[in-house]
């Protein structure tokens, strides 16, 4: 068992297996050894690590990407934006919450939750007009009138009348 | 369960990590502490915090939150922010570290040297490999990002982390301490000297060392890839040309004072050793190249030494030196084909050597010389070199040519055949032919399917197969017709041999011998069925019928009267042969035929085997006590010539007198020992024409298989020039003989005479078949 | 201060390290981060403001196209590949394929690109021959999805160039009329016709053109000839789908990319173009009375009557040879090789070969075939072979290999008599290599 404590102080207790599916913590355990002592998660508060521990439970057992691989599998791999039906019930949060499950994967590097993240973030961004877009993330046009101009000729490529 | 290997120290956890929003300044300041904890102190331990705490600064300082907060951004500038733009400044401090780091080990080596050199170097890879991993580690993120972007957009000189400490180790430590004569590279080099010399070493030390050049070496294009560039430049090649000048000067010593022999087993060693080396600390690339480097040096620069003494070791039968001899020389290229060429040439000379000595034992010369005596010693060269070959070249190949070449030069030619081709293969057959005689002492002796396997070793030598086969097919004749053949079994197993060294149409007649033999005896047993309930049927009678194509028999050529005794049963027979096969004809071979004749004249009675032309001289006596020559002349119409010779013999056996000048009485005193008296001795005239038959039987085949040949050629090809005709007509008929050019040529102008091929209008040497 | 209320109101899209945005976005259609992009400067500044090309590339090799790294060195774009650019080129091409209202020039010049993208196709690799290749996927897609090629204004620009070419790759395949589509025969009919009329008339095969389908004696490839061919030929293959049904060429796209033929993606060293082994190849012909009265009949008056393919006893005949090939060394070429040697390659990779080989024709025709095949400038594979039988050269071929190195749809030419004579006859060939166990027709006969 491994003890987690979190930003807001929040102790949790959590399988060795579920755990290392961050491989931040898997690199630790191996290179530091095992003890009792616990792991401070500096990022990661303790609503979202209940979160993420979640999905780790979900997923465990399932095979890591190797090191070596994630550096050109994904350049092969067809551009998709697919995600399993737990994954995608999983995933069905708040704006808020979304993103901090992102940073948290991100900081504690686990991949496949990485991807999930992003995926659904490019699929909110899909065929949405710049406005649409601005209003689904609540951006603010600061472009001027002859910016806007500008930015139009710039997108003239991908316009589709 | 978990098991605690590191016990915190919380004195490691004086620094309170900076906030997510430090400057690099602080930032750097908190990392570097950590970064030099794991890089020196590392056995002192560190905590899950600590490791936690310098992950997340890392971490934060490559995503701080200010990356999005500049609110000047404008296009084109460029606003990469995050891991892309803070990544250089981790990246760059970390370089400044190692190289900080590193002066220290540049200084402490500088006192060292060879052994307490190698010693400190490879504590101190060992230790900063390790740190170096798991700095590599903590900053994952770098790795994960920045570092992959730059290499992505193809800069150079950016690594992982882990990469980048070893380019650093290299280019501040490692070619630091090789700029002061390759030090480093030297240090090794001399002890690998020591262990030459037969010093103990420690190899793990030195294994240790060259790994850590191994590791050193860096693919640009491809940074997983291992590269050998640093091994290479910095060790192999100075090893090699160390290897080099090592075993010139030891080899120059060693021979100078030790045989060749000796010389032979050392580098045998040398090279064994060397090649183990490879495997113990050297990267296993090194192989191909010092295994070449010791070869030219330990076997090339002596060939000519080790050439030079190979007849003597030869003609001593230096066995185990020879088989050393040959496993270095096959080492190197062409290294065996001046063994080759000796060896071929010994071969020749124990062939000629073994033939010449069997003439002067024997007192008769050449001519009667015994065909085993002959077969035996030739044998004997073979087999002594045969085994030459397995046991010391390893079968090889190259020396199985040289001794075939050798022995085809010796079989056929040597003192004992002087100019003639047909001398050998005629021995070969008559020996051939004696083992396959009834009664044959060798055969009881020793196993006589090996004698004929030994008779088939010479045969492949043979040139002129087709004088062999003339032989053998003339004794194998006699053997059936004189039923003297030791076995059928043996018969067909020679044959079969024979078959299968040169294909069916070489024993084709030979088989067909068998098959008349078969075919006769039976007709024999129908024949006497048929006169079985003849009473003046008294005579014993057996016949054989022979085809005359397949025979090598030639009908007499003088007349002879049957004798009425046995008229009427020739008589029978041809016509009971008539009205079987009408339409054949019998040719009667009273040469061969032979009789037994029981004597009433004598008290004691006797059984005479005889020729039939002897018995019908003796029938004669039936009727008469004394007959002239010139009596028998007429009775029998025996030409004089071979009737003298008959009678010769007859008085010889005492069974005629001749007291008189060609007066011949029977002898009514005959006695002898035996009651079956043999009288049928062959006559002299028939065993001095046997040979030059043969031969001039053998000369016309030829003639018939040149042209067979030739017409086959044009057959397929409609016109050829004359050259590449005579060069194809050689080619295809070599198997069998050396055909002679002029012999082509003559069956070329036979052939045009016969209007088989024809000119082409306009040319002089292109001919055209004529369809 | 107003930067203070930015802070506060930024978006969360901008609290995420740039990275991971970035990421996320690699996942986005081309035309999504477009929008993105409009919607605010740090938008902007993250899409179109980076000082490298690592989203662009990353956007590119995902659509997917295939990465245009992989092709072999000589063949690739010089400098450092504009990875935004070359997707706008891409993208722009397909919207000018989308939309109704497209000029002629912007027809072109999607045509162009797709031209581009076909030859861009990454070589078949051992291991991966069927794996298809991204770029000649989405090609057909489009074309497929929108009707491009049978816009009105196209219609007229049959003789063009690169439309010729972009059709002589897909070789008909978009061309599939149902039985009861009347206007599809037709223009299936008119296609016929004018592909007859360019293949068959004498006057397009001269010295100036190697009596070949080209322009130049250089190699600049006739694709308006390439076109013809294919078509005649594979029409008239479909007329008769009985008559050897078991061995066809492969066509359409990915019959186009480098090492596609059979058994060439581990090809022997020295023989590049995949030469050695085993060819079938469809030969078509006139009567040769017909060619001559369509040539030079008093009808036409020397200007060819295309009405004449209409005529009810016309004919054309087709005829299957299987060839099996071997490479020589160029020191042992033959004494019966009278061919034109090829100049130099400029590829010093791809020296000029020569081969040797048998053929089998009906009623187990044999004869000896000679030819060399050679790398000419821009990349264009090359053959000119002869064929010698009863001791004679008779036809000599010129030919050009579609698509890559060693493609499935192999070498598409003309052959004529050997010394060009005023009077000899010319036809259409298509030559493709099959494995070694293909099934056999001409040696079957030939072996009984």
């Amino acid at each position: 068992m491994v003890h987690l404590v979190t930003s807001d102080n929040v102790e949790f207790v959590v399988d060795k297996e579920v755990v290392e599916r961050s491989v931040l913590i898997k690199n630790m355990l191996e290179d530091v050894g095992e003890s009792d002592q616990s792991i401070p998660l500096a990022n990661v508060s303790s609503a979202v690590l209940r979160k993420v521990i979640e999905y780790c439970e979900h997923h465990r057992g399932e095979p890591l990407p190797s090191a070596d691989a994630d550096q050109n599998q994904d350049e092969t791999r067809k551009r998709t934006t697919d995600i399993s039906e737990w994954d995608q019930k999983f995933i069905t949060v708040d704006q808020e919450m979304l993103f901090e499950i992102i940073l948290a994967a991100n900081y504690l590097d686990i991949k496949s939750l990485l991807d999930v993240g992003c995926k659904t973030v490019a699929n909110m961004i899909k065929g949405k007009t710049p406005d649409e877009i601005r209003r689904l993330f609540n951006i603010v046009n600061d472009f001027t009138p002859e910016e806007e101009a500008q930015i139009k000729k710039e997108n003239e490529w991908a316009e589709d009348r | 369960m978990s098991s605690s290997t590191t016990t915190t120290t919380p004195a490691n956890v004086s620094h309170t990590m900076p906030p997510a929003s430090a400057d690099l300044a602080t930032t750097w300041a908190f990392l570097e502490e950590g970064v030099d904890h794991i890089m020196t102190k590392l056995q002192t331990g560190v905590s899950y915090s600590k490791y936690m705490s310098l992950y997340t600064v890392a971490y934060n300082y490559c995503t701080s939150s200010r990356m999005h907060n500049t609110t000047t951004d404008t296009v084109g500038q460029g606003s990469r922010t995050g891991a892309n733009l803070m990544g250089s400044d981790l990246y760059n401090n970390l370089i400044r570290y190692f190289i900080t780091h590193l002066k220290l080990l540049k200084d402490q080596s500088d006192s060292l040297q060879d052994e307490a050199l190698l010693r400190y170097y490879a504590s101190e890879w060992d230790r900063y490999t390790t740190g170096a991993n798991y700095i590599n580690r903590l900053f994952t993120y770098l790795n994960r990002h920045w570092v992959k972007r730059e290499r992505d957009e193809g800069r150079k000189g950016v690594y992982p982390v882990y990469t980048l400490a070893l380019v650093q180790w290299k280019s501040n430590f490692f070619l630091h301490v090789q700029s002061k004569h390759t030090k480093l590279a030297g240090a090794i080099l001399r002890l690998i000297e020591r262990q030459r010399n037969g010093e103990t070493i420690d190899q793990g030390l030195v294994k240790k060392v060259v790994d850590s050049f191994v590791s050193l070496g860096l693919d640009e294009s491809d940074i997983n890839k291992a590269s050998l560039d640093v091994y290479r430049e910095h060790l192999e090649t100075p090893f090699l040309d160390a290897t080099e000048k090592y075993y010139e000067q030891e080899s120059e010593a060693f021979l100078a004072e030790s045989s060749v022999s000796d010389y032979l087993k050392k580098a045998e060693e040398r090279l064994k050793e060397e090649e183990d080396r490879v495997d113990r600390y050297l990267n296993t690339d090194t192989r191909k190249q010092l295994v070449s480097k010791c070869e030219h040096v330990l076997i090339r620069q002596h060939s000519d030494l080790m050439w030079e003494s190979f007849q003597s070791l030869l003609d001593f039968d230096k066995d185990e030196d020879l088989q050393r001899m040959y496993a270095l020389l096959s080492r190197i290229p062409e290294g065996l084909e001046p063994l080759r060429k000796k060896f071929e040439e010994h071969v020749k000379k124990a062939g000629l050597a073994a033939v010449a000595k069997l003439l002067g034992e024997g007192s008769e010369g050449a001519d009667s010389l015994d065909p085993k005596a002959y077969v035996d010693a030739l044998l004997e060269v073979h087999r002594k070199n045969s085994e030459t070959v397995t046991r010391s070249f390893r079968g090889e190949a190259g020396f199985v040519a040289s001794l075939d070449k050798a022995c085809r030069e010796f079989v056929n030619r040597n003192s004992a055949t002087g100019s003639s081709t047909t001398k050998s293969p005629e021995l070969l057959a008559k020996h051939a032919d004696m083992l396959l005689r009834k009664n044959n002492k060798m055969a009881e002796e020793e196993d006589l399917e090996g004698a004929l396997n030994r008779v088939m070793v010479l045969f492949k030598y043979i040139e002129d197969k087709d004088v062999f086969q003339t032989f053998y097919a003339t004794k194998l004749s006699k053997r059936l017709i004189h039923g003297v053949s030791a076995s059928d079994e043996s018969e067909a197993s020679m044959i079969s041999k024979l078959k299968e060294a040169c294909g069916f149409e070489y024993t084709n007649k030979l088989q067909r011998m068998f098959t008349d033999m078969s075919l006769s005896k039976d007709l024999t047993d129908q024949f006497k069925e048929r006169m079985a309930n003849h009473e003046d049927m008294d005579i014993n009678f057996s016949i054989m019928v022979l085809g005359t194509n397949f025979w090598p028999l030639s009908a007499p050529n003088n007349d002879f009267i049957i004798p009425p005794e046995i008229l009427p049963t020739y008589d029978r027979f041809s016509k009971y042969y008539q009205t079987k096969h009408s339409g054949r004809k019998l040719t009667w071979l009273w040469n061969y035929s032979k009789n037994e004749l029981r004597t009433n004249y004598l008290n004691q009675k006797y059984i005479l085997m005889t020729s039939s032309y002897q018995m019908s001289v003796l029938l004669q006596y039936n009727k008469h006590d004394t007959l002239s020559l010139e009596e028998l002349i007429a009775a029998t119409a025996i030409s004089k010539d071979i009737l003298s010779q008959v009678l010769t013999l007859l008085v010889k056996a005492k069974v005629l007198i001749n007291e008189e000048t060609d007066q011949y009485d029977l002898n009514p005193n005959f006695k002898s020992k035996k009651i079956r008296v043999n009288l049928n001795q062959p006559i002299k005239a028939e065993v001095k024409a046997e040979s030059s038959e043969v031969l001039k039987t053998v000369d016309e085949d030829r003639k018939y298989v040149i042209q067979a040949t030739i017409v086959r050629i044009m057959k397929a090809r409609k016109t050829m020039k004359n050259q590449p005709l005579i060069q194809e007509v050689i080619s295809q008929i070599s198997q069998r003989f050396a055909p002679k050019i002029p012999d082509i040529k003559k069956a070329i102008d036979t052939l045009l005479e016969k209007e088989y091929i024809e000119r082409v209008d306009g040319t002089r040497d292109t001919f055209a078949y004529v369809a | 201060m107003s930067t203070l209320m930015a802070v506060t109101t930024l978006s969360r899209v901008f609290q995420i390290p740039s990275e991971i945005t970035e990421h996320a976005l690699t996942l986005c259609h081309p035309r999504d981060v477009a929008s993105f992009s409009q919607t605010c400067r740090k938008a902007r500044g993250l899409v179109y403001g980076g000082p490298d090309q690592y989203l662009w590339r990353r956007l590119f090799l995902l659509f997917p196209f295939d990465d245009p790294r992989q092709i072999p060195p000589p063949f690739q774009a010089d400098g450092q590949f504009n990875w935004r650019k070359e997707l706008f080129r891409r993208m722009e091409a397909q919207s000018i394929a989308c939309r109704t209202s497209s000029t002629l020039e912007d027809l072109l010049t999607a045509i162009e690109t797709f031209n581009s993208v076909v030859c861009s196709a990454t070589p078949v690799t051992w291991g991966h021959e069927r794996v298809s290749s991204p770029n000649l996927l989405w090609v057909v897609e489009v074309l497929q999805s929108t009707n491009m090629l049978r816009s009105p204004l196209l219609l007229p620009e049959w003789s063009n160039q690169s439309l010729a070419r972009l059709r002589a790759y897909l070789a008909l395949t978009l061309d599939e009329y149902d039985d009861d589509d009347v206007a599809g025969k037709e223009t299936l009919r008119s296609i016929r016709t004018r592909s007859r009329c360019q293949v068959y008339n004498l006057r397009n095969y001269h010295q100036g053109n190697d009596w070949g389908p080209f322009n130049t004696t250089a190699g600049e490839v006739n694709w308006i000839h390439i076109e013809s061919i294919i078509n005649v030929v594979s029409m008239n293959l479909s007329d008769s789908p009985n008559d050897w049904p078991d061995t066809r060429p492969r066509y359409g796209l990915e019959a186009t990319r480098a090492y596609s033929a059979p058994g060439t993606t581990a090809l022997a060293t020295g023989d590049w173009a995949g030469i050695e082994g085993h060819w079938r190849r469809y030969v078509c012909f006139m009567d040769y009375r017909d060619l001559f009265a369509f040539n030079f009949g008093s009808r036409g008056r020397g200007q060819q009557d295309s009405t004449y393919f209409d005529t009810p006893n016309f004919e054309e005949v087709v005829r299957l040879v299987e060839l099996k090939l071997t490479l020589i060394d160029a020191q042992a070429i033959p004494e019966v090789y009278i061919l034109d040697r090829f100049p130099d390659s400029p590829y010093k990779h791809y020296p000029t070969l020569y081969f040797t080989g048998s053929s089998w024709g009906i009623q187990g025709n044999e004869a000896t075939i000679v030819g060399s095949v050679a790398m000419s400038e821009g990349g264009v594979v090359r053959w000119r072979f002869a064929s010698i039988a009863n001791s004679h050269i008779q036809w000599s071929s010129e030919g050009v290999q579609i698509g890559g190195i060693a493609s499935a749809f192999g070498v598409i030419g003309t052959w004529t008599g050997i010394r060009h004579d005023h009077a000899d006859p010319v036809g259409p060939f298509w030559l493709y290599k099959v494995e070694d166990d293909h099934p056999v027709y001409m040696r079957a006969l030939m072996d009984n």
